[in-house]
Formats: structure tokens, C-alpha cells, sequence
């Protein structure tokens, strides 16, 4: 059974079209990146799964429940990190994730929750109004956490941490999914995703341009792999070299200067360019591999756009 | 049952502002003040004589208080953006809507009720005659009465986004009913008489119960029709003498204010459940 399932679901605000028949699968157990520039409709496609807005046409399922009929029991088995939320400044840290708790029925120990997202019993004590944005955001994690949930909706979960708190919050969605967590976040930070995610959305101007495996979007953008190799050796070397590289099947570029070959080839050619320079007697000194990462296969898809208009 | 988690929570979040011990204080110091007024201006006043001074003050500053207390409950999650971390636990909108409800009542009554009993433990100490039945049988109309606001303004709080209609339309209500309904109705009835010579022949009801009608409409009409009653020693009594209002009429107010308590927030519910967040 899919964990997420959207069909055909159109959103628009007033006359302004927020989503576009979007239709998209989320598996029960994947870790679900849905990545795409501010605006173009993810926190839309979240408040449509959590009830918050109700779409214009179309309809959406979480866990096997309609969006709408069956809002409550949605929530009961799913944690939520929303966008654009505000604590309640007058309550204590302890009593939001007490209030939690006991909202799911559950029977978590809020200071182990607490601990797991980095807050201190001290921070607990303290009332939420005086938090920074970055303590707000540990503590509504700590939130949804509560009760085991089956599924984890986080939106923008990163923003207002700092490098350490981003890195917590990706150990803490490796370990909701390896006990068997469904997580589904949204980000249009795309290091983040890149590092936990199985399968990737992009939306761009509320339609789903692209939906595929992290190694699928890449091959399906392929740049390959750029190696750059700090060569020693005379001139003519060098020459020789370039020529034996320009004969590989596998390589695509290759351009040279007095002291690095740069060469652009397919992913798994890095030993056969490295073998071909020595072969000619190149003095190999050091290399540097670049892959195609997930920022260019990103901005090809959100910025097509712009460059056909 | 999740409105009692979120009435627990509207409660435990209001009993940490500032607001709601000010007020409870500034009770205490209105029953105080009134008993000491007029303990200065007439020997020996009773629990009761301090109560019709009191009530001049609390027909118009009980609601208005139960309108500072009410009319944010939901408009300020809202625009903060608490409503979301309230919405993302499986609590359903309905359960939002009653939950406030219940914990602004809360937060109303609290105050209300600690600001009487306080002073009425320092009058029975002073040794002023103390009439428990009128004092606390007050006490009790006049929370029905503060509640009523309470529901409207929370209704209007869950069925507007915008603050300032809210406002607009809580304060409405309350200088339509609370300040201006008496003169209304009763420069009606001057036009309709001057216009016609006398009260139409084809109106089903007399001037007198048609009057009595319009004060039923209105939360202070009913809670007027009660204390009356009340002060009278004739609350649901069968039998009521000449010019108090007998007990259909307390009856009929009664339900009205039940009515002005259940209504509003019933509203509220059915607009919130359709609204975009």
C-alpha cells in the first residue's frame, strides 16, 4: 500500500493556480524528498495531506485514508513538522511535548524525546516564547515524534537549524525509516536530500516535473563524471596523453592546459583515463573526481522554465 | 475525547498570562471597593445592597471582559501559526473549536468566581448580613450571562480571518444587545404608536409581550428577567407578584441565554470546518 498517494489534486487560491493536477505515489518505507524553489506548491501538497487546505479537484490518500473523511486518524498515526508554525510562548518546552503525548494517546518519555533532538532538561523547563527559531524547530521534531508514528511529514525540516541540528535531524529520519517510519520531507535545500533520501519529487510552478531515484535523476540528466588530473611530464607527453585519452570509448571531453588535463567521461571510466595517461608516460601527480551532483540536475529541472520563457 | 486536551491546554496557557490574575484581582477589587462605598454612604448595608451596586458595574464590564478574554482564541493560533501544531495532532476541528470554548470559559470564570468568593469570605469576617442564596445565585447568572459572550466572540473568532471583522462584529453584538437594544425597542414602539394612534390590531401579541419578546432576544434581556427574579425571591417560582416576570418569561430567558451560549459556537464550528487555513 502506498504511504502518499495524490490524484490529479488541483489547488488554486482566489483564481491562482497553487498546484496542477499533481499526481504522485510515496511508498510505505521510503525516505521521500520533495524538492522544489519556495512557492512552487510543496507546502500546499503537505496542508492538502494534513487537511489543512482542501484541493479544488482531485483527491488525496495517506496511509489508505482520504485526506479529508478521514483527517483524525491520519494524524494519530503520522508526525508533523509544518512550515510556518508558531509555539505557544506561555507553555514550557516539557509541556508542549506532554500536551503531545497525550493528544496521541501515547506513552513516550518526554525528556528521552527531548534528549534525542538536543534539548536540554533545562531548555525544557524553560518557557517556548524565549526559544530560538532553531530550539522551536527541535522541539516540534520532538513532537513528532511522539507515539512511533507510521508516517513523518516534515516540511523544511532544516531551516533555522544550524549545520549540527541538520545533521540530527538526518541521523533522526535514517532511524524513523530503519524502524520503519515512511518520511516524507520537503526542502529546497538540496544537500540534505540528496544525503537521506531514496526517491525524489520536484514540483516547479505547482506541477510535478520530475519523480525518480536520486541514480535515476542523475542518468537521466547525465553529465557524468569531470576528473581533473595534475599531470607532470614535457610537453609532447602531455600531447601523447591527450591523444590516448581522446581514443576511449567512454569519454566525452578533454581539454588540457599546461600542467592538468581536465576530461569528461562516464561514471565508471576513471581507472581506464588514469591507466591511458601512464601508459603514455604522463606522470599522473594527483586527480580530483566531480559528479553530477543533485544542484545540477535540480536547477535543469526548476530552471527550464525560465529559460523557454 | 480530544477537547479536553485542548481545553487542558487553552486553560494552562491563559492561567500563565498575566491577564487572567489581573483580572482576578481586579474582581477582588471591585466587590471590595463596592462593599466599601457603600458601607460609607449607608449604615450597615447587606451582601444583597452591595450586589444592585455591583450589578450596575458588571451588566457592562462582565461581557466586554469576556470578550478581551474570548475573541483571539482561534484568530491568534491563527495567525501565529499555533493552529498548525494544534491541527497536525489528531485533534479535528471540531474538537479545536469546543476545546477553546471550554478553556476561555475556563479562563472567564475563574477570575469571576475567585474575585466574589474572596470578598465574600471578607464580609462574612466583617460581619456584614450575608444573603449566600442571592449572592451565589448572582454569581451564577452572572457567568451564564459572561459566558454567553465568551461563545459569541469565540464563534466570531473561528468563522472570520480577519481580527478587525471580528472585533467589528463582537462589539457589534454587544452595543447593539448590551448598550443600545432598550433604546431601539423602545423608540420603535414610540414610532409605531405615534404612526398608527395605537398598538396594529392584526400584531398576534400585545405591546407588553411583544416587548417582552425583544428583551428575550437579547443575553442582557434574559439576564435582567433572571436577576430580577432572583433579587425577588421569585426565581422559577409558580406564583410572582405584580410586574416581575413570571415563570414562563424566566424560563424563556433561561433557554435563551442556554441558547446564546450554544449557538455562536456552533457557527463557528460549521465556518471553521470549511475553512482554508
Amino acid at each position: 500500500m502506498a504511504a502518499i498517494e495524490l490524484d490529479g489534486v488541483t489547488k488554486r487560491f482566489d483564481g491562482v493556480t497553487a498546484l496542477q493536477e499533481v499526481d504522485l505515489t510515496v511508498e510505505e518505507g521510503e525516505i521521500f524528498g520533495f524538492l522544489g524553489p519556495n512557492g512552487a506548491g510543496k507546502s500546499t501538497s503537505i496542508n492538502i495531506l494534513l487537511d489543512f487546505v482542501r484541493p479544488t479537484e482531485g483527491r488525496a490518500e495517506v496511509l489508505g485514508y482520504d485526506s479529508y473523511e478521514d483527517s483524525t486518524r491520519i494524524r494519530e498515526r503520522t508526525g508533523v513538522l509544518p512550515e510556518g508554525y508558531d509555539v505557544y510562548d506561555r507553555l514550557t518546552g516539557l509541556q508542549h511535548l506532554e500536551f503531545a503525548i497525550e493528544s496521541k494517546d501515547a506513552d513516550d518519555d518526554p525528556h528521552a524525546l527531548l534528549d534525542r533532538v538536543g534539548l536540554s532538561e533545562e531548555d525544557a523547563k524553560r518557557k517556548a516564547g524565549g526559544y530560538s527559531k532553531g530550539m522551536s524547530q527541535r522541539l516540534v521534531l520532538a513532537m513528532a515524534l511522539v507515539g512511533e508514528p507510521d508516517l513523518l511529514i516534515l516540511d523544511e525540516p532544516s531551516s533555522g537549524l544550524d549545520p549540527n541540528g541538520a545533521r540530527m535531524m538526518q541521523e533522526i529520519v535514517r532511524e524513523e525509516n530503519e524502524r520503519g517510519a515512511t518520511v516524507f520531507f520537503s526542502s529546497h535545500i538540496l544537500g540534505q536530500v540528496e544525503a537521506v533520501c531514496d526517491t525524489v519529487g520536484i514540483l516547479r510552478e505547482g506541477e510535478l516535473v520530475a519523480k525518480d531515484t536520486i541514480e535515476g535523476l542523475r542518468e537521466a540528466y547525465d553529465t557524468g563524471l569531470t576528473l581533473t588530473v595534475t599531470v607532470g611530464g614535457t610537453a609532447s607527453q602531455i600531447d601523447d596523453g591527450v591523444a590516448a585519452v581522446r581514443a576511449l570509448d567512454a569519454v566525452s571531453d578533454v581539454r588540457a592546459d599546461s600542467d592538468a588535463i581536465t576530461v569528461t567521461c562516464e561514471g565508471d571510466q576513471k581507472m581506464a583515463v588514469l591507466n591511458a595517461l601512464e601508459d603514455a608516460e604522463v606522470s599522473v601527480e594527483d586527480f580530483e573526481t566531480e559528479e553530477a551532483s543533485l544542484d545540477d540536475v535540480f536547477s535543469s529541472y526548476t530552471e527550464r522554465q525560465e529559460a523557454e520563457a | 475525547m480530544s477537547w479536553q486536551a485542548v481545553a487542558r491546554k487553552d486553560f494552562q496557557d491563559a492561567s500563565r498570562s498575566y491577564l487572567l490574575w489581573g483580572l482576578t484581582i481586579g474582581f477582588i477589587a471591585l466587590v471590595s471597593l463596592a462593599a466599601a462605598v457603600l458601607g460609607w454612604v449607608q449604615s450597615d448595608p447587606t451582601s444583597t445592597d452591595i450586589l444592585g451596586l455591583l450589578h450596575m458595574l458588571f451588566q457592562y464590564i462582565v461581557p466586554l471582559i469576556a470578550i478581551a478574554i474570548s475573541f483571539g482564541a482561534i484568530v491568534n493560533e491563527r495567525d501565529s501559526g499555533s493552529l498548525k501544531i494544534l491541527l497536525s495532532l489528531p485533534h479535528s476541528r471540531t474538537d479545536v473549536i469546543l476545546g477553546k470554548a471550554l478553556g476561555r470559559t475556563a479562563a472567564f470564570v475563574v477570575p469571576l468566581v475567585l474575585g466574589m468568593l474572596v470578598p465574600a469570605v471578607a464580609l462574612l469576617v466583617v460581619g456584614v448580613e450575608f444573603e449566600a442564596a442571592k449572592y451565589f445565585g448572582y454569581l451564577l447568572l452572572a457567568t451564564l450571562f459572561g459566558v454567553a459572550f465568551v461563545s459569541v466572540a469565540t464563534g466570531m473568532s473561528a468563522t472570520f480571518e480577519s481580527r478587525f471583522r471580528i472585533l467589528l462584529s463582537v462589539f457589534g453584538f454587544y452595543f447593539l444587545f448590551n448598550i443600545l437594544w432598550r433604546a431601539i425597542n423602545t423608540a420603535s414602539f414610540v414610532i409605531v404608536l405615534t404612526l398608527s394612534g395605537q398598538w396594529p390590531s392584526w400584531m398576534p401579541l400585545t405591546v407588553q409581550e411583544t416587548l417582552r419578546v425583544f428583551q428575550l432576544l437579547s443575553p442582557t434581556g434574559d439576564f435582567q428577567i433572571l436577576r430580577q427574579a432572583l433579587m425577588n425571591d421569585v426565581l422559577f417560582a409558580s406564583e410572582v407578584g405584580e410586574g416581575l416576570p413570571d415563570f414562563r418569561l424566566q424560563l424563556g430567558a433561561m433557554a435563551m441565554l442556554l441558547v446564546w451560549i450554544t449557538l455562536p459556537i456552533l457557527i463557528g464550528i460549521l465556518r471553521f470546518e470549511d475553512a482554508d487555513l
